[in-house]
């Protein structure tokens, strides 16, 4: 984070944002999801600037015929995109060929800030989208000339996983957040934050990542808590990669042995998909979609199941790395 | 829908279709559905996108080796089925479509999992956690 005449700013991934904001509550809590972006790209960054105001009236919600989230509805406008939340806030793009300016006005009710995650994760994921590149809420490891993609929904395990592999000499480039860019045809991916989500209870498979309880939490919604993966195991990061496999995973309920097998390439694509934010707009989707399938195209899958309790076992890693042969 | 030989479809503008394998995978961003089509209903869909005949789409499907014109009827009636396909009132510009075969009677498969209409977030595409 760089701080300059009272402007905040930050670098997300190959975005430079400058936050605006007079409501210390606001540039607080908006500061602190920004500053999770920790790993620095080189330049050039595209410019995004957002000013944030608090305000005594609420917006009415606005159609979603671009996006539909839980808390909020976004739909295009001429100058960009329009968004609207359920507390009454509303977040406004005007776009211009070098520079994304957005305007949020926050009802000054609102108690709920994890709203405002809600409209950044737009800012940011609009900005990377402009560059052609495309988010992908998975984990990503690399070792031994391999890079694998982990694919899991939300609560699925891909931290878990990523933290047991890490033990085993693995590279991250992050459990949940990845970009995907296609270059000449070949797929890449990036990191833009190296740190994991972690439940407190991964202590018992992996003591040092220490009590993790201690941490303050980052969401009302999870126990989980931010680890930063230097801290715990220095060394384990990537910065990018080019994807060989693609993992899904999944976990089984029962205390059964670890198994894995081949995915098919139409069960590859579907796999990827799944993880990524398809917006409702012919331009964009079709981009996302012709990205995942290039992707798709270009690496082997594997379905990795795992039991309860399984990381107890250092050998319930071992299917999965016979299957990577 | 039944269409007539002279008739003009082409693809609806809430689908966006992309090439995956020999065939290629649709999206309807309406009801967020999948659909597979093999190599030669994408070399079909391919002649249809921006407008075409009926009657131009079986002549280009005899040269590529179509030997029964019913197999094109239902595929075209499956397309206006699930809305992918579209009457339009006129041709487009025609796009030459190159088609390397062998010819296979044309399918398509709507997959069992759309996306979810209503995620977490613009980068979670997850089911939102009951609130």
């Amino acid at each position: 984070m760089v701080i300059a005449h009272s402007v905040l700013e930050f670098f997300c991934g190959p975005l430079h944002v400058r936050l605006e904001c007079e409501s210390a509550r606001l540039r607080e809590r908006l500061s602190s999801t920004l500053g999770m972006y920790d790993v620095r790209w080189d330049p050039p960054h595209r410019s995004i600037e957002l000013s944030v105001h608090e305000t005594g009236e609420c917006t009415p919600m606005v159609d979603s015929s671009y996006l539909r989230c839980s808390r909020m509805a976004v739909c295009r406008s001429p100058d960009g995109l329009i968004a609207t939340s359920s507390s009454g806030g509303d977040l406004t793009l005007v776009r211009s060929a070098s520079l994304d300016c957005w305007h949020m006005n926050v009802p000054t009710s609102l108690a709920d800030l994890e709203e405002l995650e809600d409209f950044l994760v737009l800012v940011l994921t609009t900005g990377w989208r402009c560059l052609d590149w495309i988010p992908l809420h998975a984990g990503a490891l690399s070792h031994a000339g391999r890079c694998i993609i982990v694919c899991a929904p939300s609560g699925g395990g891909k931290s878990t996983l990523t933290a047991g592999l890490m033990r085993a000499g693995w590279r991250t480039l992050g459990d949940d957040k990845l970009l995907l860019r296609i270059v000449d045809g070949r797929p890449r991916l990036a990191a833009v934050l190296h740190s994991l989500n972690l439940h407190p209870r991964t202590r018992q498979w992996f003591p040092e990542v220490g009590d993790l309880w201690l941490l303050p939490a980052y969401s009302a919604w999870t126990d989980k808590r931010k680890v930063s993966i230097a801290q715990i195991w220095p060394g384990r990061t990537e910065r990018d990669a080019v994807p060989t496999h693609v993992v899904r995973l999944q976990r089984k309920l029962d205390r059964s042995a670890s198994s894995a097998r081949p995915l098919g390439p139409d069960e590859i694509f579907h796999t990827l998909v799944q993880q990524t934010v398809v917006p409702t707009e012919r331009s964009e989707a079709a981009r996302s979609l012709r990205a995942v399938a290039q992707l798709a195209g270009h690496v082997r899958g594997i379905e990795f199941s795992i039991g309860e309790n399984a990381f107890h076992d250092d050998e319930c890693l071992g299917a999965l790395d016979r299957c990577l042969q | 829908m039944s269409v007539q030989l002279k008739e003009y479809v082409g693809m609806s503008a809430d689908v966006v279709a992309t090439v995956l394998g020999h065939g290629a995978v649709l999206l309807d961003l309406r009801s967020k559905y999948f659909y597979r089509v093999n190599a030669s209903g994408w070399a079909i869909l391919q002649l249809a996108e921006d407008g075409t005949a009926l009657q131009d789409v079986k002549d280009q499907c005899r040269q590529w080796g179509s030997q029964d014109d019913c197999l094109i009827d239902e595929f075209i009636g499956q397309l206006t089925t699930h809305a992918i396909l579209e009457r339009r009132d006129v041709a487009g510009r025609g796009a030459a479509v190159k088609f390397e075969g062998p010819w296979e009677k044309p399918h398509i498969e709507r997959q069992p999992q759309p996306l979810q209409r209503v995620i977490i977030s613009a980068f979670d595409p997850s089911i939102p956690l009951a609130e």
